[in-house]
């Protein structure tokens, strides 16, 4: 006999796998892809985590110092790297270890410009560095050196065994190449134009082994040939916003460009892999005008871009893309990764690694401080932040009949809240607070063998909620914490051994629901 | 320092005629580093870059770049 009760319908989120898309209509969303998506790291494929803080490494100079570029600078095996910092007192610095809290620095010159940063690149155990204002110079770790004769650009590059200059003021196109293997001798005729009085301006020098890559703001060429300059044009439409904003990782190399984040792909045009954010680069979203600035980090899988919004003079976004989570094609390529968005206050980056450390330095926006990114604390410099993340709406189906979403399940960690919203209607429907961080029974000298639980709590848990009791045609759940300062961990086995790694204060892995249909209301 | 065919004309040596230049006579500066080549005005190749013959004399290349040493007037 046909029963009279209503049809049931179960649903499971799909994970955040495919990162955050802002680009699609709320009702064409992949059910992999969140908006919005905030302070969320991906790195457990179709996991939504809390990322880690910014932990506090002391002052450098005076209060109203802000750091313009900085640059690990490598000194080979059993020589401590130093962390090279150019700030807007004119002053550039070296960290005597960044290991130390607080970090101290010591100064290498004064007087250099406040405004325009310096750009560094390691050769012969020294490093080089300029910025088109003051002399070409050197560091050696001890001793500083200029070269008033040198080119004085703003952008170095080293590729095949030379040093590579661009951006001496009026020379807008022209790329200077140091003596092979002596970045101290600067033969004369040892100069390019690319794209000569085309109006445009190189904007930055990267390479990726090959060649030596000249990113003119609205072109790209390459310089294929380091004895008589053969150059060509390897993209006519996308060029590169800032020297700072460049990424090597895995042998590709990651842009900014004006209409987004771009993989340089050589022979031919570089390719667009923002597409899912696409409607940022917007000029009433980002501050056009300052993306000279904007900068970029890799670190374990990621790499970031830290960009201006509009109206902001720093880095107020950092947008994250996950290179490794894209997937294999069948010639062997990557496929586009998932991106997310973070907001952080790191204006510069570098990364350092030694011994059995590596870690990410950042300076922050609106202080004198150094930060450690990504460390081990659950605020940014002592300040709470919020990570959220939405799925898309899910109709079960059936976008006409209402629904009674009767239960619950999360497979989770940490403490958060999740909204439900009903409807594609931006306002909360229902508000729940989910609570995997509060400690489970576990055994205590109170109790005899065979009550309650042996051992620690679970860092995952699976828990349930009953009475939803919500109404609507479609549902989207957002998961979201109220400023929780605390961190947590996450399990990584290597065999059998479950190695305890820190992370955000709260993960989900999924949610399953039940429900019935109504029918039309 | 007397210049020979296999001299590298170094932009150091540009510096330095440059600063020792009388910048009131800015007309007179090609005449001025032809004399500090001593006659040595080699052809350079310049097949690679886009808009020069396949050789270029390397004073014209002195003369197109003397403005980014900073130190001729008007900079």
């Amino acid at each position: 006999m046909a029963s009279n009760d209503p049809p049931a319908f179960q649903i499971t989120t799909q994970g955040w796998a495919a990162g955050t898309n802002i680009r699609e209509g709320v009702n064409f969303m992949a059910p992999n892809q969140g908006r919005p998506m905030e302070n969320i790291v991906l790195d457990e494929r179709g996991v939504a985590k809390k990322r880690l803080g910014c932990h506090n490494r002391g002052a450098f100079g005076a209060d109203p110092d802000r750091v313009l570029s900085m640059y690990t600078f490598y000194r080979g095996v059993g020589v401590i790297p130093q962390v090279l910092m150019h700030t807007t007192a004119g002053t550039l610095m070296y960290s005597v270890n960044p290991l130390n809290i607080p970090c101290t620095w010591t100064t290498i010159t004064t007087g250099l410009s406040g405004t325009v940063p310096l750009t560094f690149e390691t050769f012969n155990n020294k490093v080089y560095f300029g910025n088109g204002v003051d002399p070409f110079s050197s560091w050696d770790g001890t001793s500083y050196v200029t070269y008033p004769s040198a080119p004085k650009g703003r952008y170095h590059r080293l590729w095949k065994d030379t040093m590579w200059i661009s951006g001496v003021t009026g020379y807008n196109d022209r790329v200077y190449s140091s003596a092979a293997g002596d970045a101290e001798t600067w033969p004369v005729p040892n100069f390019i134009d690319i794209g000569r009085g085309d109006g445009d301006t190189v904007q930055a020098l990267a390479t990726d082994g090959q060649y030596l890559i000249v990113g003119k703001r609205e072109k790209t060429a390459t310089i294929y040939d380091p004895v008589v300059m053969s150059n060509r044009i390897v993209d006519y439409e996308k060029g590169f916003e800032s020297h700072f904003a460049v990424a090597q990782y895995e042998s590709e190399v990651f842009f900014l460009s004006r209409r987004g984040i771009c993989r340089y792909l050589g022979d031919s045009p570089s390719q667009i892999i923002s597409d899912g954010i696409d409607p940022m680069f917007d000029s009433l979203i980002l501050e056009l005008d300052q993306l000279t600035m904007a900068t970029a980090y890799t670190f374990e899988n990621k790499i970031g871009f830290a960009i201006p919004e509009r109206g902001s003079s720093t880095n107020s976004i950092v947008v994250e893309y996950y290179p490794r989570l894209g997937g294999l094609t069948a010639f062997g390529t990557r496929s586009i990764g998932p991106f997310g968005f973070h907001r952080m206050p790191t204006q510069c980056f570098t990364r350092w690694r030694w011994l059995k450390d590596d870690m990410l330095f950042a300076s922050h926006t609106t202080a004198n401080i150094f930060l450690r990114v990504f460390a081990a604390v659950g605020t940014d410099d002592g300040v709470p932040f919020k990570a959220v993340v939405q799925t898309p709406f899910f109709d079960m189906g059936d976008p006409l009949n209402t629904k009674y979403l009767r239960y619950l399940r999360l497979i989770c960690s940490g403490r958060f809240d999740l909204l439900i919203y009903r409807n594609y209607d931006p306002g909360i429907y229902r508000t729940i607070l989910v609570d995997a961080s509060a400690v489970s029974d576990s055994w205590n000298d109170q109790e005899r063998w065979g009550e309650g639980y042996w051992g620690r709590d679970a860092w995952l848990k699976d828990i349930e909620k009953t009475n939803v009791d919500a109404y609507g045609r479609s549902f989207s759940f957002r998961f979201q914490d109220a400023q929780e300062t605390d961190t947590n961990i996450r399990m990584v086995w290597v065999g059998d051994k479950g190695n305890e790694v820190p992370m955000g204060e709260w993960a989900i892995y999924g949610l399953s629901a039940d429900g019935s249909v109504l029918g039309r209301r | 320092m007397a210049l020979t065919d296999n001299t590298v004309v170094t932009r150091e040596m540009v510096y330095e005629w440059l600063v020792a230049f009388n910048k009131s006579k800015q007309k007179d500066l090609r005449k001025y580093l032809e004399g500090k080549l001593a006659g040595q005005t080699p052809l350079v190749d310049t097949r690679g870059r886009d808009g020069r013959d396949a050789t270029t004399p390397l004073i014209d290349l002195i003369l197109d770049d003397a403005k980014s040493y900073g130190v001729l007037d008007g900079e």
